[in-house]
């Protein structure tokens, strides 16, 4: 009887070690290791997830049901995580490759990375479909080994990359109480703008100092600025403001200097002297789509251009031309002087404390603060309404190389949203059925589990407990727009609460992103939607190059990782000290100086490793 | 430490076989095995993973797999040109936790002995000791409220007639190096007084009774009978102290400097912490530069410790 018992216990032990899939006639187990779960409030396991729910009530290739079990840390631990599961070898069969310090080549060469390349190409026919449809991120979907291309990790991927969620606000309001209109503003019907975009003299002082106005004219249009708050004023909000451009919206270096000027005077109005007008960020520049890049030259470290190749704009004259435009705004007092002290805020929340006071004109903010979100009925904040604008277009500062360059847009978001690899701990006979599962994600059914289940759907799942709680009957309807465009419109329950929002619907795990969700209504404001799209305005193109950082070695990355720690430190210091005079960015020593120190980090030596990279890629 | 034989030369110290100690002192012996083991397990075992200075470790790779690097993590170290600063203001900053942060404690605990009323003692003793309990976090936030630009701090300073500005973001050397050290007696003297009142607790009676029949006022007592008594903790603490200075209070330089103060308040930890955790993980790096500061610092508590043998015959070891 021992004997027996002990044999028996021996079994489970056996069974329960094989953590990634249990097999069975017509049932498996997928183990998958996510970053992020939701809160608990909802569910407490994200099999639980509705959209999860439904996907185990389906069948797969090979008539078989795909059992999904998810692991996910604690937050702030998923990176220790993802390297415990892979030292220990007990690795989930499919895991998100985010926190992932390693290549999925170097992944793929220690035999924990499974080669998918044969069954997606049996399996998948709607994930191959996507990727021959947009051949720019295609090979990014690949690795390169041995001089083949494989599939050694499956992305989600979007028709289009995600919506900004950060981006710069101005105080519309300020602009309406203390702004005076243009008396000149650009004449877009001139023959001079139609034929160079911009007038003879970019710049009204410019203009207006040599009296030259071609392509310029009289503003008859309007006397004063007005502005009517209707009675939901996030959507009803109208105004006559017009920027020296001559359109509603500042576009130009030109109308951001205008811009800040009134906000100078606002401040003095209001006798406010600790607040500013423009909340810069603490190191003086963004990482990806800022003013820099605005100015046309790619960002301060490295960037693609048109003919594919590397280039490192940290010595550039577009930079220079940025630290001369920052340089400018700091002598005329409108940036903070202490702005380079804000290290310490969370996420580039540049001085929140006096942003929410209602003290700053012009700042890096985020989508909660659009519209009157920030208006708290203080004297500052009343009447606060703020607009997102897109990055200006330099036409002041460096030479005409520099001038009038369209922008990249704020964020950099890919077309690519996270990559899973399956391991070795799912059993090659597996494979056909779990791929299956993946490649429905890519089908228009599987990507609407983005937006949470239907009604129909709804029936077919074991536990509606969430969906009932809420009242919601079905996650989402698909209606035609204005524009005639079919979109997602979100149950009224799921657009009250994010939260419970994200929770219904597929939001961790793969999901291929299409036009009806990425346009869905999710019951946002009209100021949020304009403001959220001027973020978006311009052309997405640095994304590739942080893409491709994950197709470098080992070595390679190392060497980009050391030279680019040592930059980012050398920028934190330095740039600081154009910006508030300690050194002349007009002075050509001063800036030769600066570029030694930086080429002393060997910047051409990444700008090699991303040549190569990019050959690869874009190469014949 | 002086050994027994040389205090007390009449007595002979027997020397049992290990198996007969043991039989007589089996008792403590069992009561030693848990620390042994928590000894072995969390500190002996994971010196192993010094190996990972020399490495590139993966841990794809495990430790045994990792390609082996010799001493270039060490080279990437050493020629950043943050080093060398970072390594003086370390120097620097531990150097004001040795002297100011370690004497601060003493003088409070000899100031508490003497306070006649012991509820008024006691009071003190709280107060001081409760800072100790605050989060590193909280102490950083209250240092940047009272030193920013309008805290309440440099509103007094600018009353004294000093220029209104950020004292955390002013990077002229002293002044960094000042207000870390502050904060770090602040939080850390009532703490760090407990052991020495304690030891002053500890001294005989009869001693300040004699000295006060004699005629010796409070000063003299305390520098003649309470200090002597005090100095082989204070000499112990000091070694330790050196020790462990090198291993400064690096979270709360974290939170309070920025990049316009790297030049004075940059230190190993720091430095190291935007080497190896910048852009990505590099383990690597931080077992190097954790293996060269304990290198310096078990360096530092031997001259130290002989030192202080030396100058007056007190050592820990």
């Amino acid at each position: 009887m021992k004997k027996a018992l002990t044999l028996v216990l021996a079994l489970l032990l056996c069974l329960s070690t094989l953590p990634g899939m249990a097999s069975g006639s017509d049932s498996i187990k997928l183990t998958i290791w996510i970053p992020k779960g939701e809160d608990s409030v909802y569910y407490s396991d994200y099999s639980l997830n509705p959209a999860m729910q439904y996907l185990q009530t389906l069948t797969w290739e090979g008539g078989v049901k795909i059992s999904m079990e998810f692991f996910v840390p604690i937050s702030g631990e998923e990176k220790n995580s993802f390297n415990t599961y892979l030292s220990t070898g007990e690795y989930c069969g499919m895991m998100n490759l985010a926190y992932s310090d390693y290549s999925i080549e170097e992944l793929y060469a220690n035999g924990i990375a499974r080669d998918l390349t044969e069954y997606v190409e049996t399996c998948m026919p709607n994930y191959l479909a996507w990727l021959d449809a947009n051949p720019d991120v295609a090979k990014l979907c690949q690795t390169y080994v041995d001089g083949e291309w494989k599939f050694l990790s499956i992305c989600g991927c979007a028709d289009v990359p995600s919506k900004a969620f950060e981006g710069y606000l101005y105080r519309r309001d300020w602009i309406v109480n203390y702004g005076s209109c243009p008396e000149y503003v650009w004449d877009f019907e001139s023959d001079y703008v139609i034929e160079h975009g911009h007038p003879y003299y970019p710049v009204y002082a410019q203009a207006e100092s040599e009296d030259d106005w071609e392509g310029w004219k009289e503003n008859e249009d309007y006397e004063d600025f007005w502005a009517e708050y209707g009675d939901d004023p996030d959507n009803t909000y109208v105004d006559n403001v017009i920027f020296p451009s001559g359109g509603s919206e500042p576009l130009y270096i030109s109308d951001w200097e205008w811009m800040l000027e009134v906000f100078a005077a606002a401040l003095e109005d209001l006798g406010v002297t600790d607040g500013y007008p423009y909340a810069l960020v603490y190191n003086g520049y963004t990482g990806c789509g800022d003013l820099f890049s605005s100015f046309g030259g790619g960002v301060p470290q490295w960037a693609r251009n048109q003919d594919n190749e590397c280039v490192f704009g940290g010595t550039s004259d577009t930079f220079r031309a940025y630290l001369e435009c920052l340089s400018t705004w700091y002598e005329r007092g409108w940036i903070e002087p202490g702005y380079d002290q804000h290290s310490g805020d969370m996420f580039y929340a540049v001085n929140t404390s006096k942003t929410h006071l209602g003290k700053v004109g012009l700042w890096q903010g985020r989508v909660a603060e659009i519209g009157t979100a920030m208006d708290v009925d203080t004297e500052l904040t009343d009447g606060l309404i703020a607009f997102g604008c897109k990055l200006p277009i330099n036409d002041v500062y460096g030479s005409e190389e520099q001038q009038n360059k369209i922008p990249d847009s704020f964020y950099q978001f890919s077309k690519i949203n996270g990559s899973y690899m399956i391991t070795n701990a799912v059993a090659e006979e597996d494979l056909p059925a779990v791929l299956s599962l993946l490649d429905f994600m890519y089908t228009r059914e599987g990507a609407l589990l983005s937006c949470g289940l239907n009604a129909e759907q709804l029936s077919k799942i074991p536990d509606k407990s969430l969906y009932e709680r809420f009242g919601i009957d079905s996650a989402y309807t698909i209606i035609t727009d204005e524009n005639g465009e079919s979109r997602v419109q979100f149950h009224k329950a799921l657009c009250e609460d994010t939260y419970l929002r994200n929770a219904s619907i597929n939001n961790r795990w793969l999901s291929h992103g299409i036009y009806d969700t990425w346009n869905a209504d999710t019951g946002d404001s009209w100021l949020h939607t304009y403001s959220v799209g001027k973020w978006d305005a311009y052309e997405n193109t640095e994304y590739k190059a942080l893409d491709v950082v994950k197709l470098m070695t080992a070595d390679e990355s190392r060497q980009y990782n050391k030279t680019l720690n040592y930059l980012n430190t050398f920028y934190d210091v330095n740039v600081v000290k154009f910006v508030k005079g300690d050194m002349d960015i007009t002075d050509d020593e001063d800036w030769e100086k600066f570029c030694k120190s930086v080429n002393k980090y060997r910047p051409e030596i990444v700008t090699g490793i991303f040549d190569r990279v990019f050959d690869v890629l874009y190469g014949e | 430490m002086t050994s027994a034989a040389n205090v007390y030369p009449h007595m002979k110290v027997h020397l049992h076989p290990w198996r007969e100690d043991f039989r007589k002192n089996g008792i403590l012996y069992l009561l030693f095995l848990p620390v042994a083991v928590f000894f072995i397990v969390f500190h002996y075992i994971p010196m192993v993973g010094i190996f990972m200075a020399f490495e590139d470790y993966s841990y794809v790779e495990g430790l045994l797999g990792s390609k082996w690097l010799g001493l270039q993590n060490f080279i990437e170290l050493f020629e950043g040109d943050m080093f060398l600063p970072a390594l003086r203001n370390t120097f620097i900053m531990s150097l004001f936790k040795i002297t100011f942060a370690f004497i601060a404690p003493v003088l409070l605990a000899l100031v508490v002995s003497q306070l006649r009323s012991k509820r008024y003692s006691r009071v003190v003793q709280t107060i001081t000791y409760m800072p100790y309990f605050v989060s590193t976090v909280v102490v950083c936030s209250l240092a940047k409220e009272f030193l920013g630009y309008s805290g309440g701090i440099t509103r007094l300073l600018c009353a004294l007639g000093l220029e209104q500005q950020n004292w955390l973001a002013n990077n002229r050397p002293p002044i960094f190096w000042v207000i870390w050290c502050l904060i770090e007696i602040w939080r850390g003297a009532g703490q760090g007084s407990i052991i020495y009142i304690a030891a002053i607790a500890g001294i005989n009676g009869d001693l300040h009774e004699a000295a006060v029949i004699d005629g010796a006022n409070r000063w003299q007592r305390v520098w003649k009978i309470t200090f002597p008594c005090i100095l082989p903790i204070v000499v112990m603490m000091f070694t330790l102290q050196v020790g462990l200075a090198f291993r400064m209070g690096y979270d709360s330089i974290l939170l309070l400097y920025m990049p316009s103060t790297y030049d004075v308040a940059d230190c190993l930890h720091t430095y190291t912490y935007r080497m190896a955790f910048g852009t990505t993980t590099n383990y690597s790096l931080s077992t190097a530069s954790g293996l060269f500061q304990s290198v310096i610092a078990t360096t530092l508590l031997i001259v130290s410790n002989t030192l202080n043998r030396k100058a007056s015959s007190l050592s820990l070891f």
